[in-house]
């Protein structure tokens, strides 16, 4: 039994490492994008193409691994793809090749995914509590990911999240081949059933919330060390409200019991709210971003976990259910990326001008001699030039030009007032694109609307 | 449908208007870059100042203003606009104009904001700057001693300050100095060779008034 034990907590660490993937780079994203020298609509990629690939594999993925007889095998082989490939993305040397490791990855992802949930149905011995554990791991893994990231891009550098993953991955491998040979009853009979169609609204809700939750995690990172210029390590610490929230749903929806349906319009209505709020941040202070947080994190506890066990239940094969979900909140991820990533790289293009008008117009009226002025002037051009497409860190500037004495205290206020205009420019170009994702949650509460009203076993 | 499954979603929806609400009565709809003042809004006069650098910075700041309300655009998009040829002809494409068009609206935002800061009595007076100017001329000590003994109310006369000024503004090639925002050096050249020789003319021309008619004539200055 010990053994099993030991084979549920690695079977579900593999299932949340590789729905970590989803989102885990997205702190990383502005230190890749420096150091492999790329805009931000390309390294979008990096995450598109792992959920695309995933999106697309989960589905054929589960058909291998429907049998118990297959799963052990497939899974194994899943996890000796994924942890190759997260070792050529640690050692990527350029963004292609990132990419190309990441699609690698995703396919390896797809297989380990399906593959769990068999495996942890027949190392719990129990279909229910298995498929409880493999659903619970994502969503940990997919709310945990970008906190988990960001702290190590941060302590380390970004390859090193890919190369944590190797031995943590691999350490599934054995505890997969030994459930080779164990067979479930149930799972027989399973094989025999005629197999039931997939869940339309439920994974149609999950789709859509999945693309509203990728750009809460994707925009707010990026808003946070892109736009306001925060640390990774300080977006990683902001953005756990996320999990902590989604962790607390669980007691909310217990002390509920709403049922399925209910649970899937309050979570999509929570997510909603809170990202229209992240649309309309009133300063560029982390602090603002908790509550719209929380009330993301509640909605993801309240909508994923339900909405995942109610594409699973009672429906054959389990396994081949479990890829639908994973095929539809990964397409959902993608849609909201490719949805969300032009609408604020657009928006970002299109602030530059006011936030230029805004920042001359400071310049100009500051209480500074005119020469001061003109230096700054030449410096600010300068960084403005040098990080095209991107906020720039205008400080550089500053430290060019002398200021005397009596010049300095005034030369600090326009710093900090320049400042403000960019983090105005920046946050005000992430409102559309937070407005839309919104728009997304909301659009979800249609399928849930179509949910059978069963009620969640406690 | 069960109370529980309607008071959840209730829950979820006022706590969701609840924070939306909190935003935008704390400024969330606001917090977006400062927008452009109108220039052609008219600003207040300076406070007197002896500070060349300071009244120089004051007469090109009012002057772009000038010449933005011209043309229909903000003082800092036109501001932005001048020190790119790429740059000027996209705004000139915009505002219905060409380069030349800039040059000419850019003068005559100068030359308003000039005749404002003469009529507000604003300009330093020519014997206040003779003495910075005289020891940047390169005169023996003698000739330069000699400047600096010429009484004040002659150098005012001979040389007001507006008037010199508009008349170099007058002489001045704007599109050139626009092309050359780039060579501060060139650009300093130009303007201190353009104020010089207008001061010279200035000079020339109301000397030339003081002379009786029938003299003005038998020495040919008409």
């Amino acid at each position: 039994m010990r053994a099993d034990r030991a084979a549920v907590a690695v079977l579900s660490l593999a299932v949340g490492i590789v729905l970590a993937d989803s989102a885990i780079v997205t702190l990383a994203l502005p230190e890749i994008l420096r150091q492999l020298d790329a805009e931000v609509g390309e390294v979008a990629w990096v995450l598109i193409g792992y959920n695309l690939v995933l999106a697309l594999a989960a589905v054929p993925a589960a058909r291998v691994c429907v049998s118990a007889r297959r799963a052990p095998l497939a899974g194994a082989a899943g996890l000796v793809v994924f942890a190759t490939a997260s070792a050529a993305c640690a050692l990527a040397p350029t963004l292609t090749v990132l990419i190309a490791a990441r699609v690698a990855q995703a396919l390896g992802g797809a297989l380990v995914i399906a593959a769990c949930l068999e495996l942890l149905v027949l190392a719990t011995g129990d279909e229910r509590r298995g498929a409880g554990r493999w659903a619970a791991a994502g969503v940990a893994g997919a709310a945990l990911g970008p906190v988990a990231g960001g702290l190590l891009t941060e302590a380390i550098s970004w390859q090193s999240i890919f190369i944590v993953q190797v031995p943590l991955v691999l350490l599934a491998v054995p505890a997969t081949l030994a459930l080779r040979g164990r067979t479930d009853p149930g799972l027989r009979d399973l094989e025999q059933h005629v197999r039931d169609r997939p869940d339309l609204p439920a994974n149609l809700a999950l789709a859509l919330l999945s693309a509203a939750l990728t750009a809460a995690l994707f925009l707010l990172v990026l808003l946070l060390v892109e736009g306001w210029r925060r640390s990774p390590a300080l977006a990683a610490f902001t953005v756990t409200v996320i999990p902590v929230a989604a962790i607390a749903a669980g007691a909310v929806a217990r002390a509920a019991r709403a049922g399925t349906r209910a649970e899937a319009i309050a979570g999509a209505l929570l997510i909603s709210g809170g990202l229209v709020a992240l649309g309309l941040l009133p300063d560029a202070d982390p602090r603002w971003t908790l509550a719209p947080q929380a009330l993301v994190g509640l909605g993801l506890g309240l909508t994923v976990d339900s909405l995942t066990a109610a594409a699973l239940a009672e429906r054959v094969p389990r396994a081949l259910h479990g890829g639908w979900t994973i095929a539809s909140r990964h397409a959902g991820v993608v849609l909201g990326l490719a949805l969300l990533t032009p609408v604020f790289t657009a928006d970002l293009r299109a602030a530059q001008v006011p936030a230029q008008e805004a920042i001359a117009a400071l310049v100009i009226d500051a209480p500074l001699p005119a020469s001061a002025k003109l230096d700054l002037a030449e410096g600010l051009d300068r960084e403005l030039a040098d990080e095209s497409g991107r906020v720039p860190d205008l400080h550089p500037a500053f430290e060019g030009v002398l200021l005397a004495p009596g010049d300095q205290s005034a030369g600090v206020a326009l710093e900090r007032a320049l400042d403000d205009q960019l983090e105005r420019a920046a946050t005000r170009a992430f409102r559309d694109a937070f407005l839309l994702a919104a728009a997304l949650a909301l659009l979800a509460i249609l399928p849930a609307a179509f949910l059978r009203p069963r009620r969640v076993q406690p | 449908m069960s109370v529980r499954a309607i008071l959840l979603p209730l829950a979820a929806l006022l706590a969701a208007v609840a924070l939306v609400a909190v935003h935008v009565v704390s400024g969330g709809a606001d917090f977006v870059p400062n927008a452009a003042a109108d220039p052609c809004v008219p600003q207040p006069l300076p406070a007197p100042t002896e500070d060349l650098e300071a009244l120089t910075e004051t007469l090109v700041v009012d002057g772009v203003r000038r010449a933005a309300c011209t043309l229909g655009v903000t003082r800092e998009r036109l501001l932005l606009a001048l020190p790119s040829e790429r740059e000027r002809l996209a705004l000139a494409r915009e505002t219905g104009t060409d380069e030349p068009g800039l040059a000419t609206a850019l003068r005559g935002g100068l030359d308003r904001a000039l005749a404002r800061l003469d009529g507000g009595d604003r300009l330093p007076r020519a014997s206040r700057l003779r003495d910075e100017y005289a020891d940047e001329l390169d005169l023996p000590a003698l000739a330069q001693e000699a400047v600096r003994r010429i009484p004040d109310r002659v150098v005012d006369e001979l040389l007001p300050t507006g008037a010199v000024l508009r008349r170099a503004l007058r002489e001045l090639d704007v599109l050139a100095v626009i092309r050359e925002i780039d060579a501060p050096e060139a650009l300093e050249r130009r303007l201190r060779d353009g104020i010089e020789a207008a001061a010279r003319a200035e000079a020339r021309a109301r000397l030339i008034e003081r002379i009786p008619g029938p003299l003005r004539g038998l020495l040919g200055l008409g």
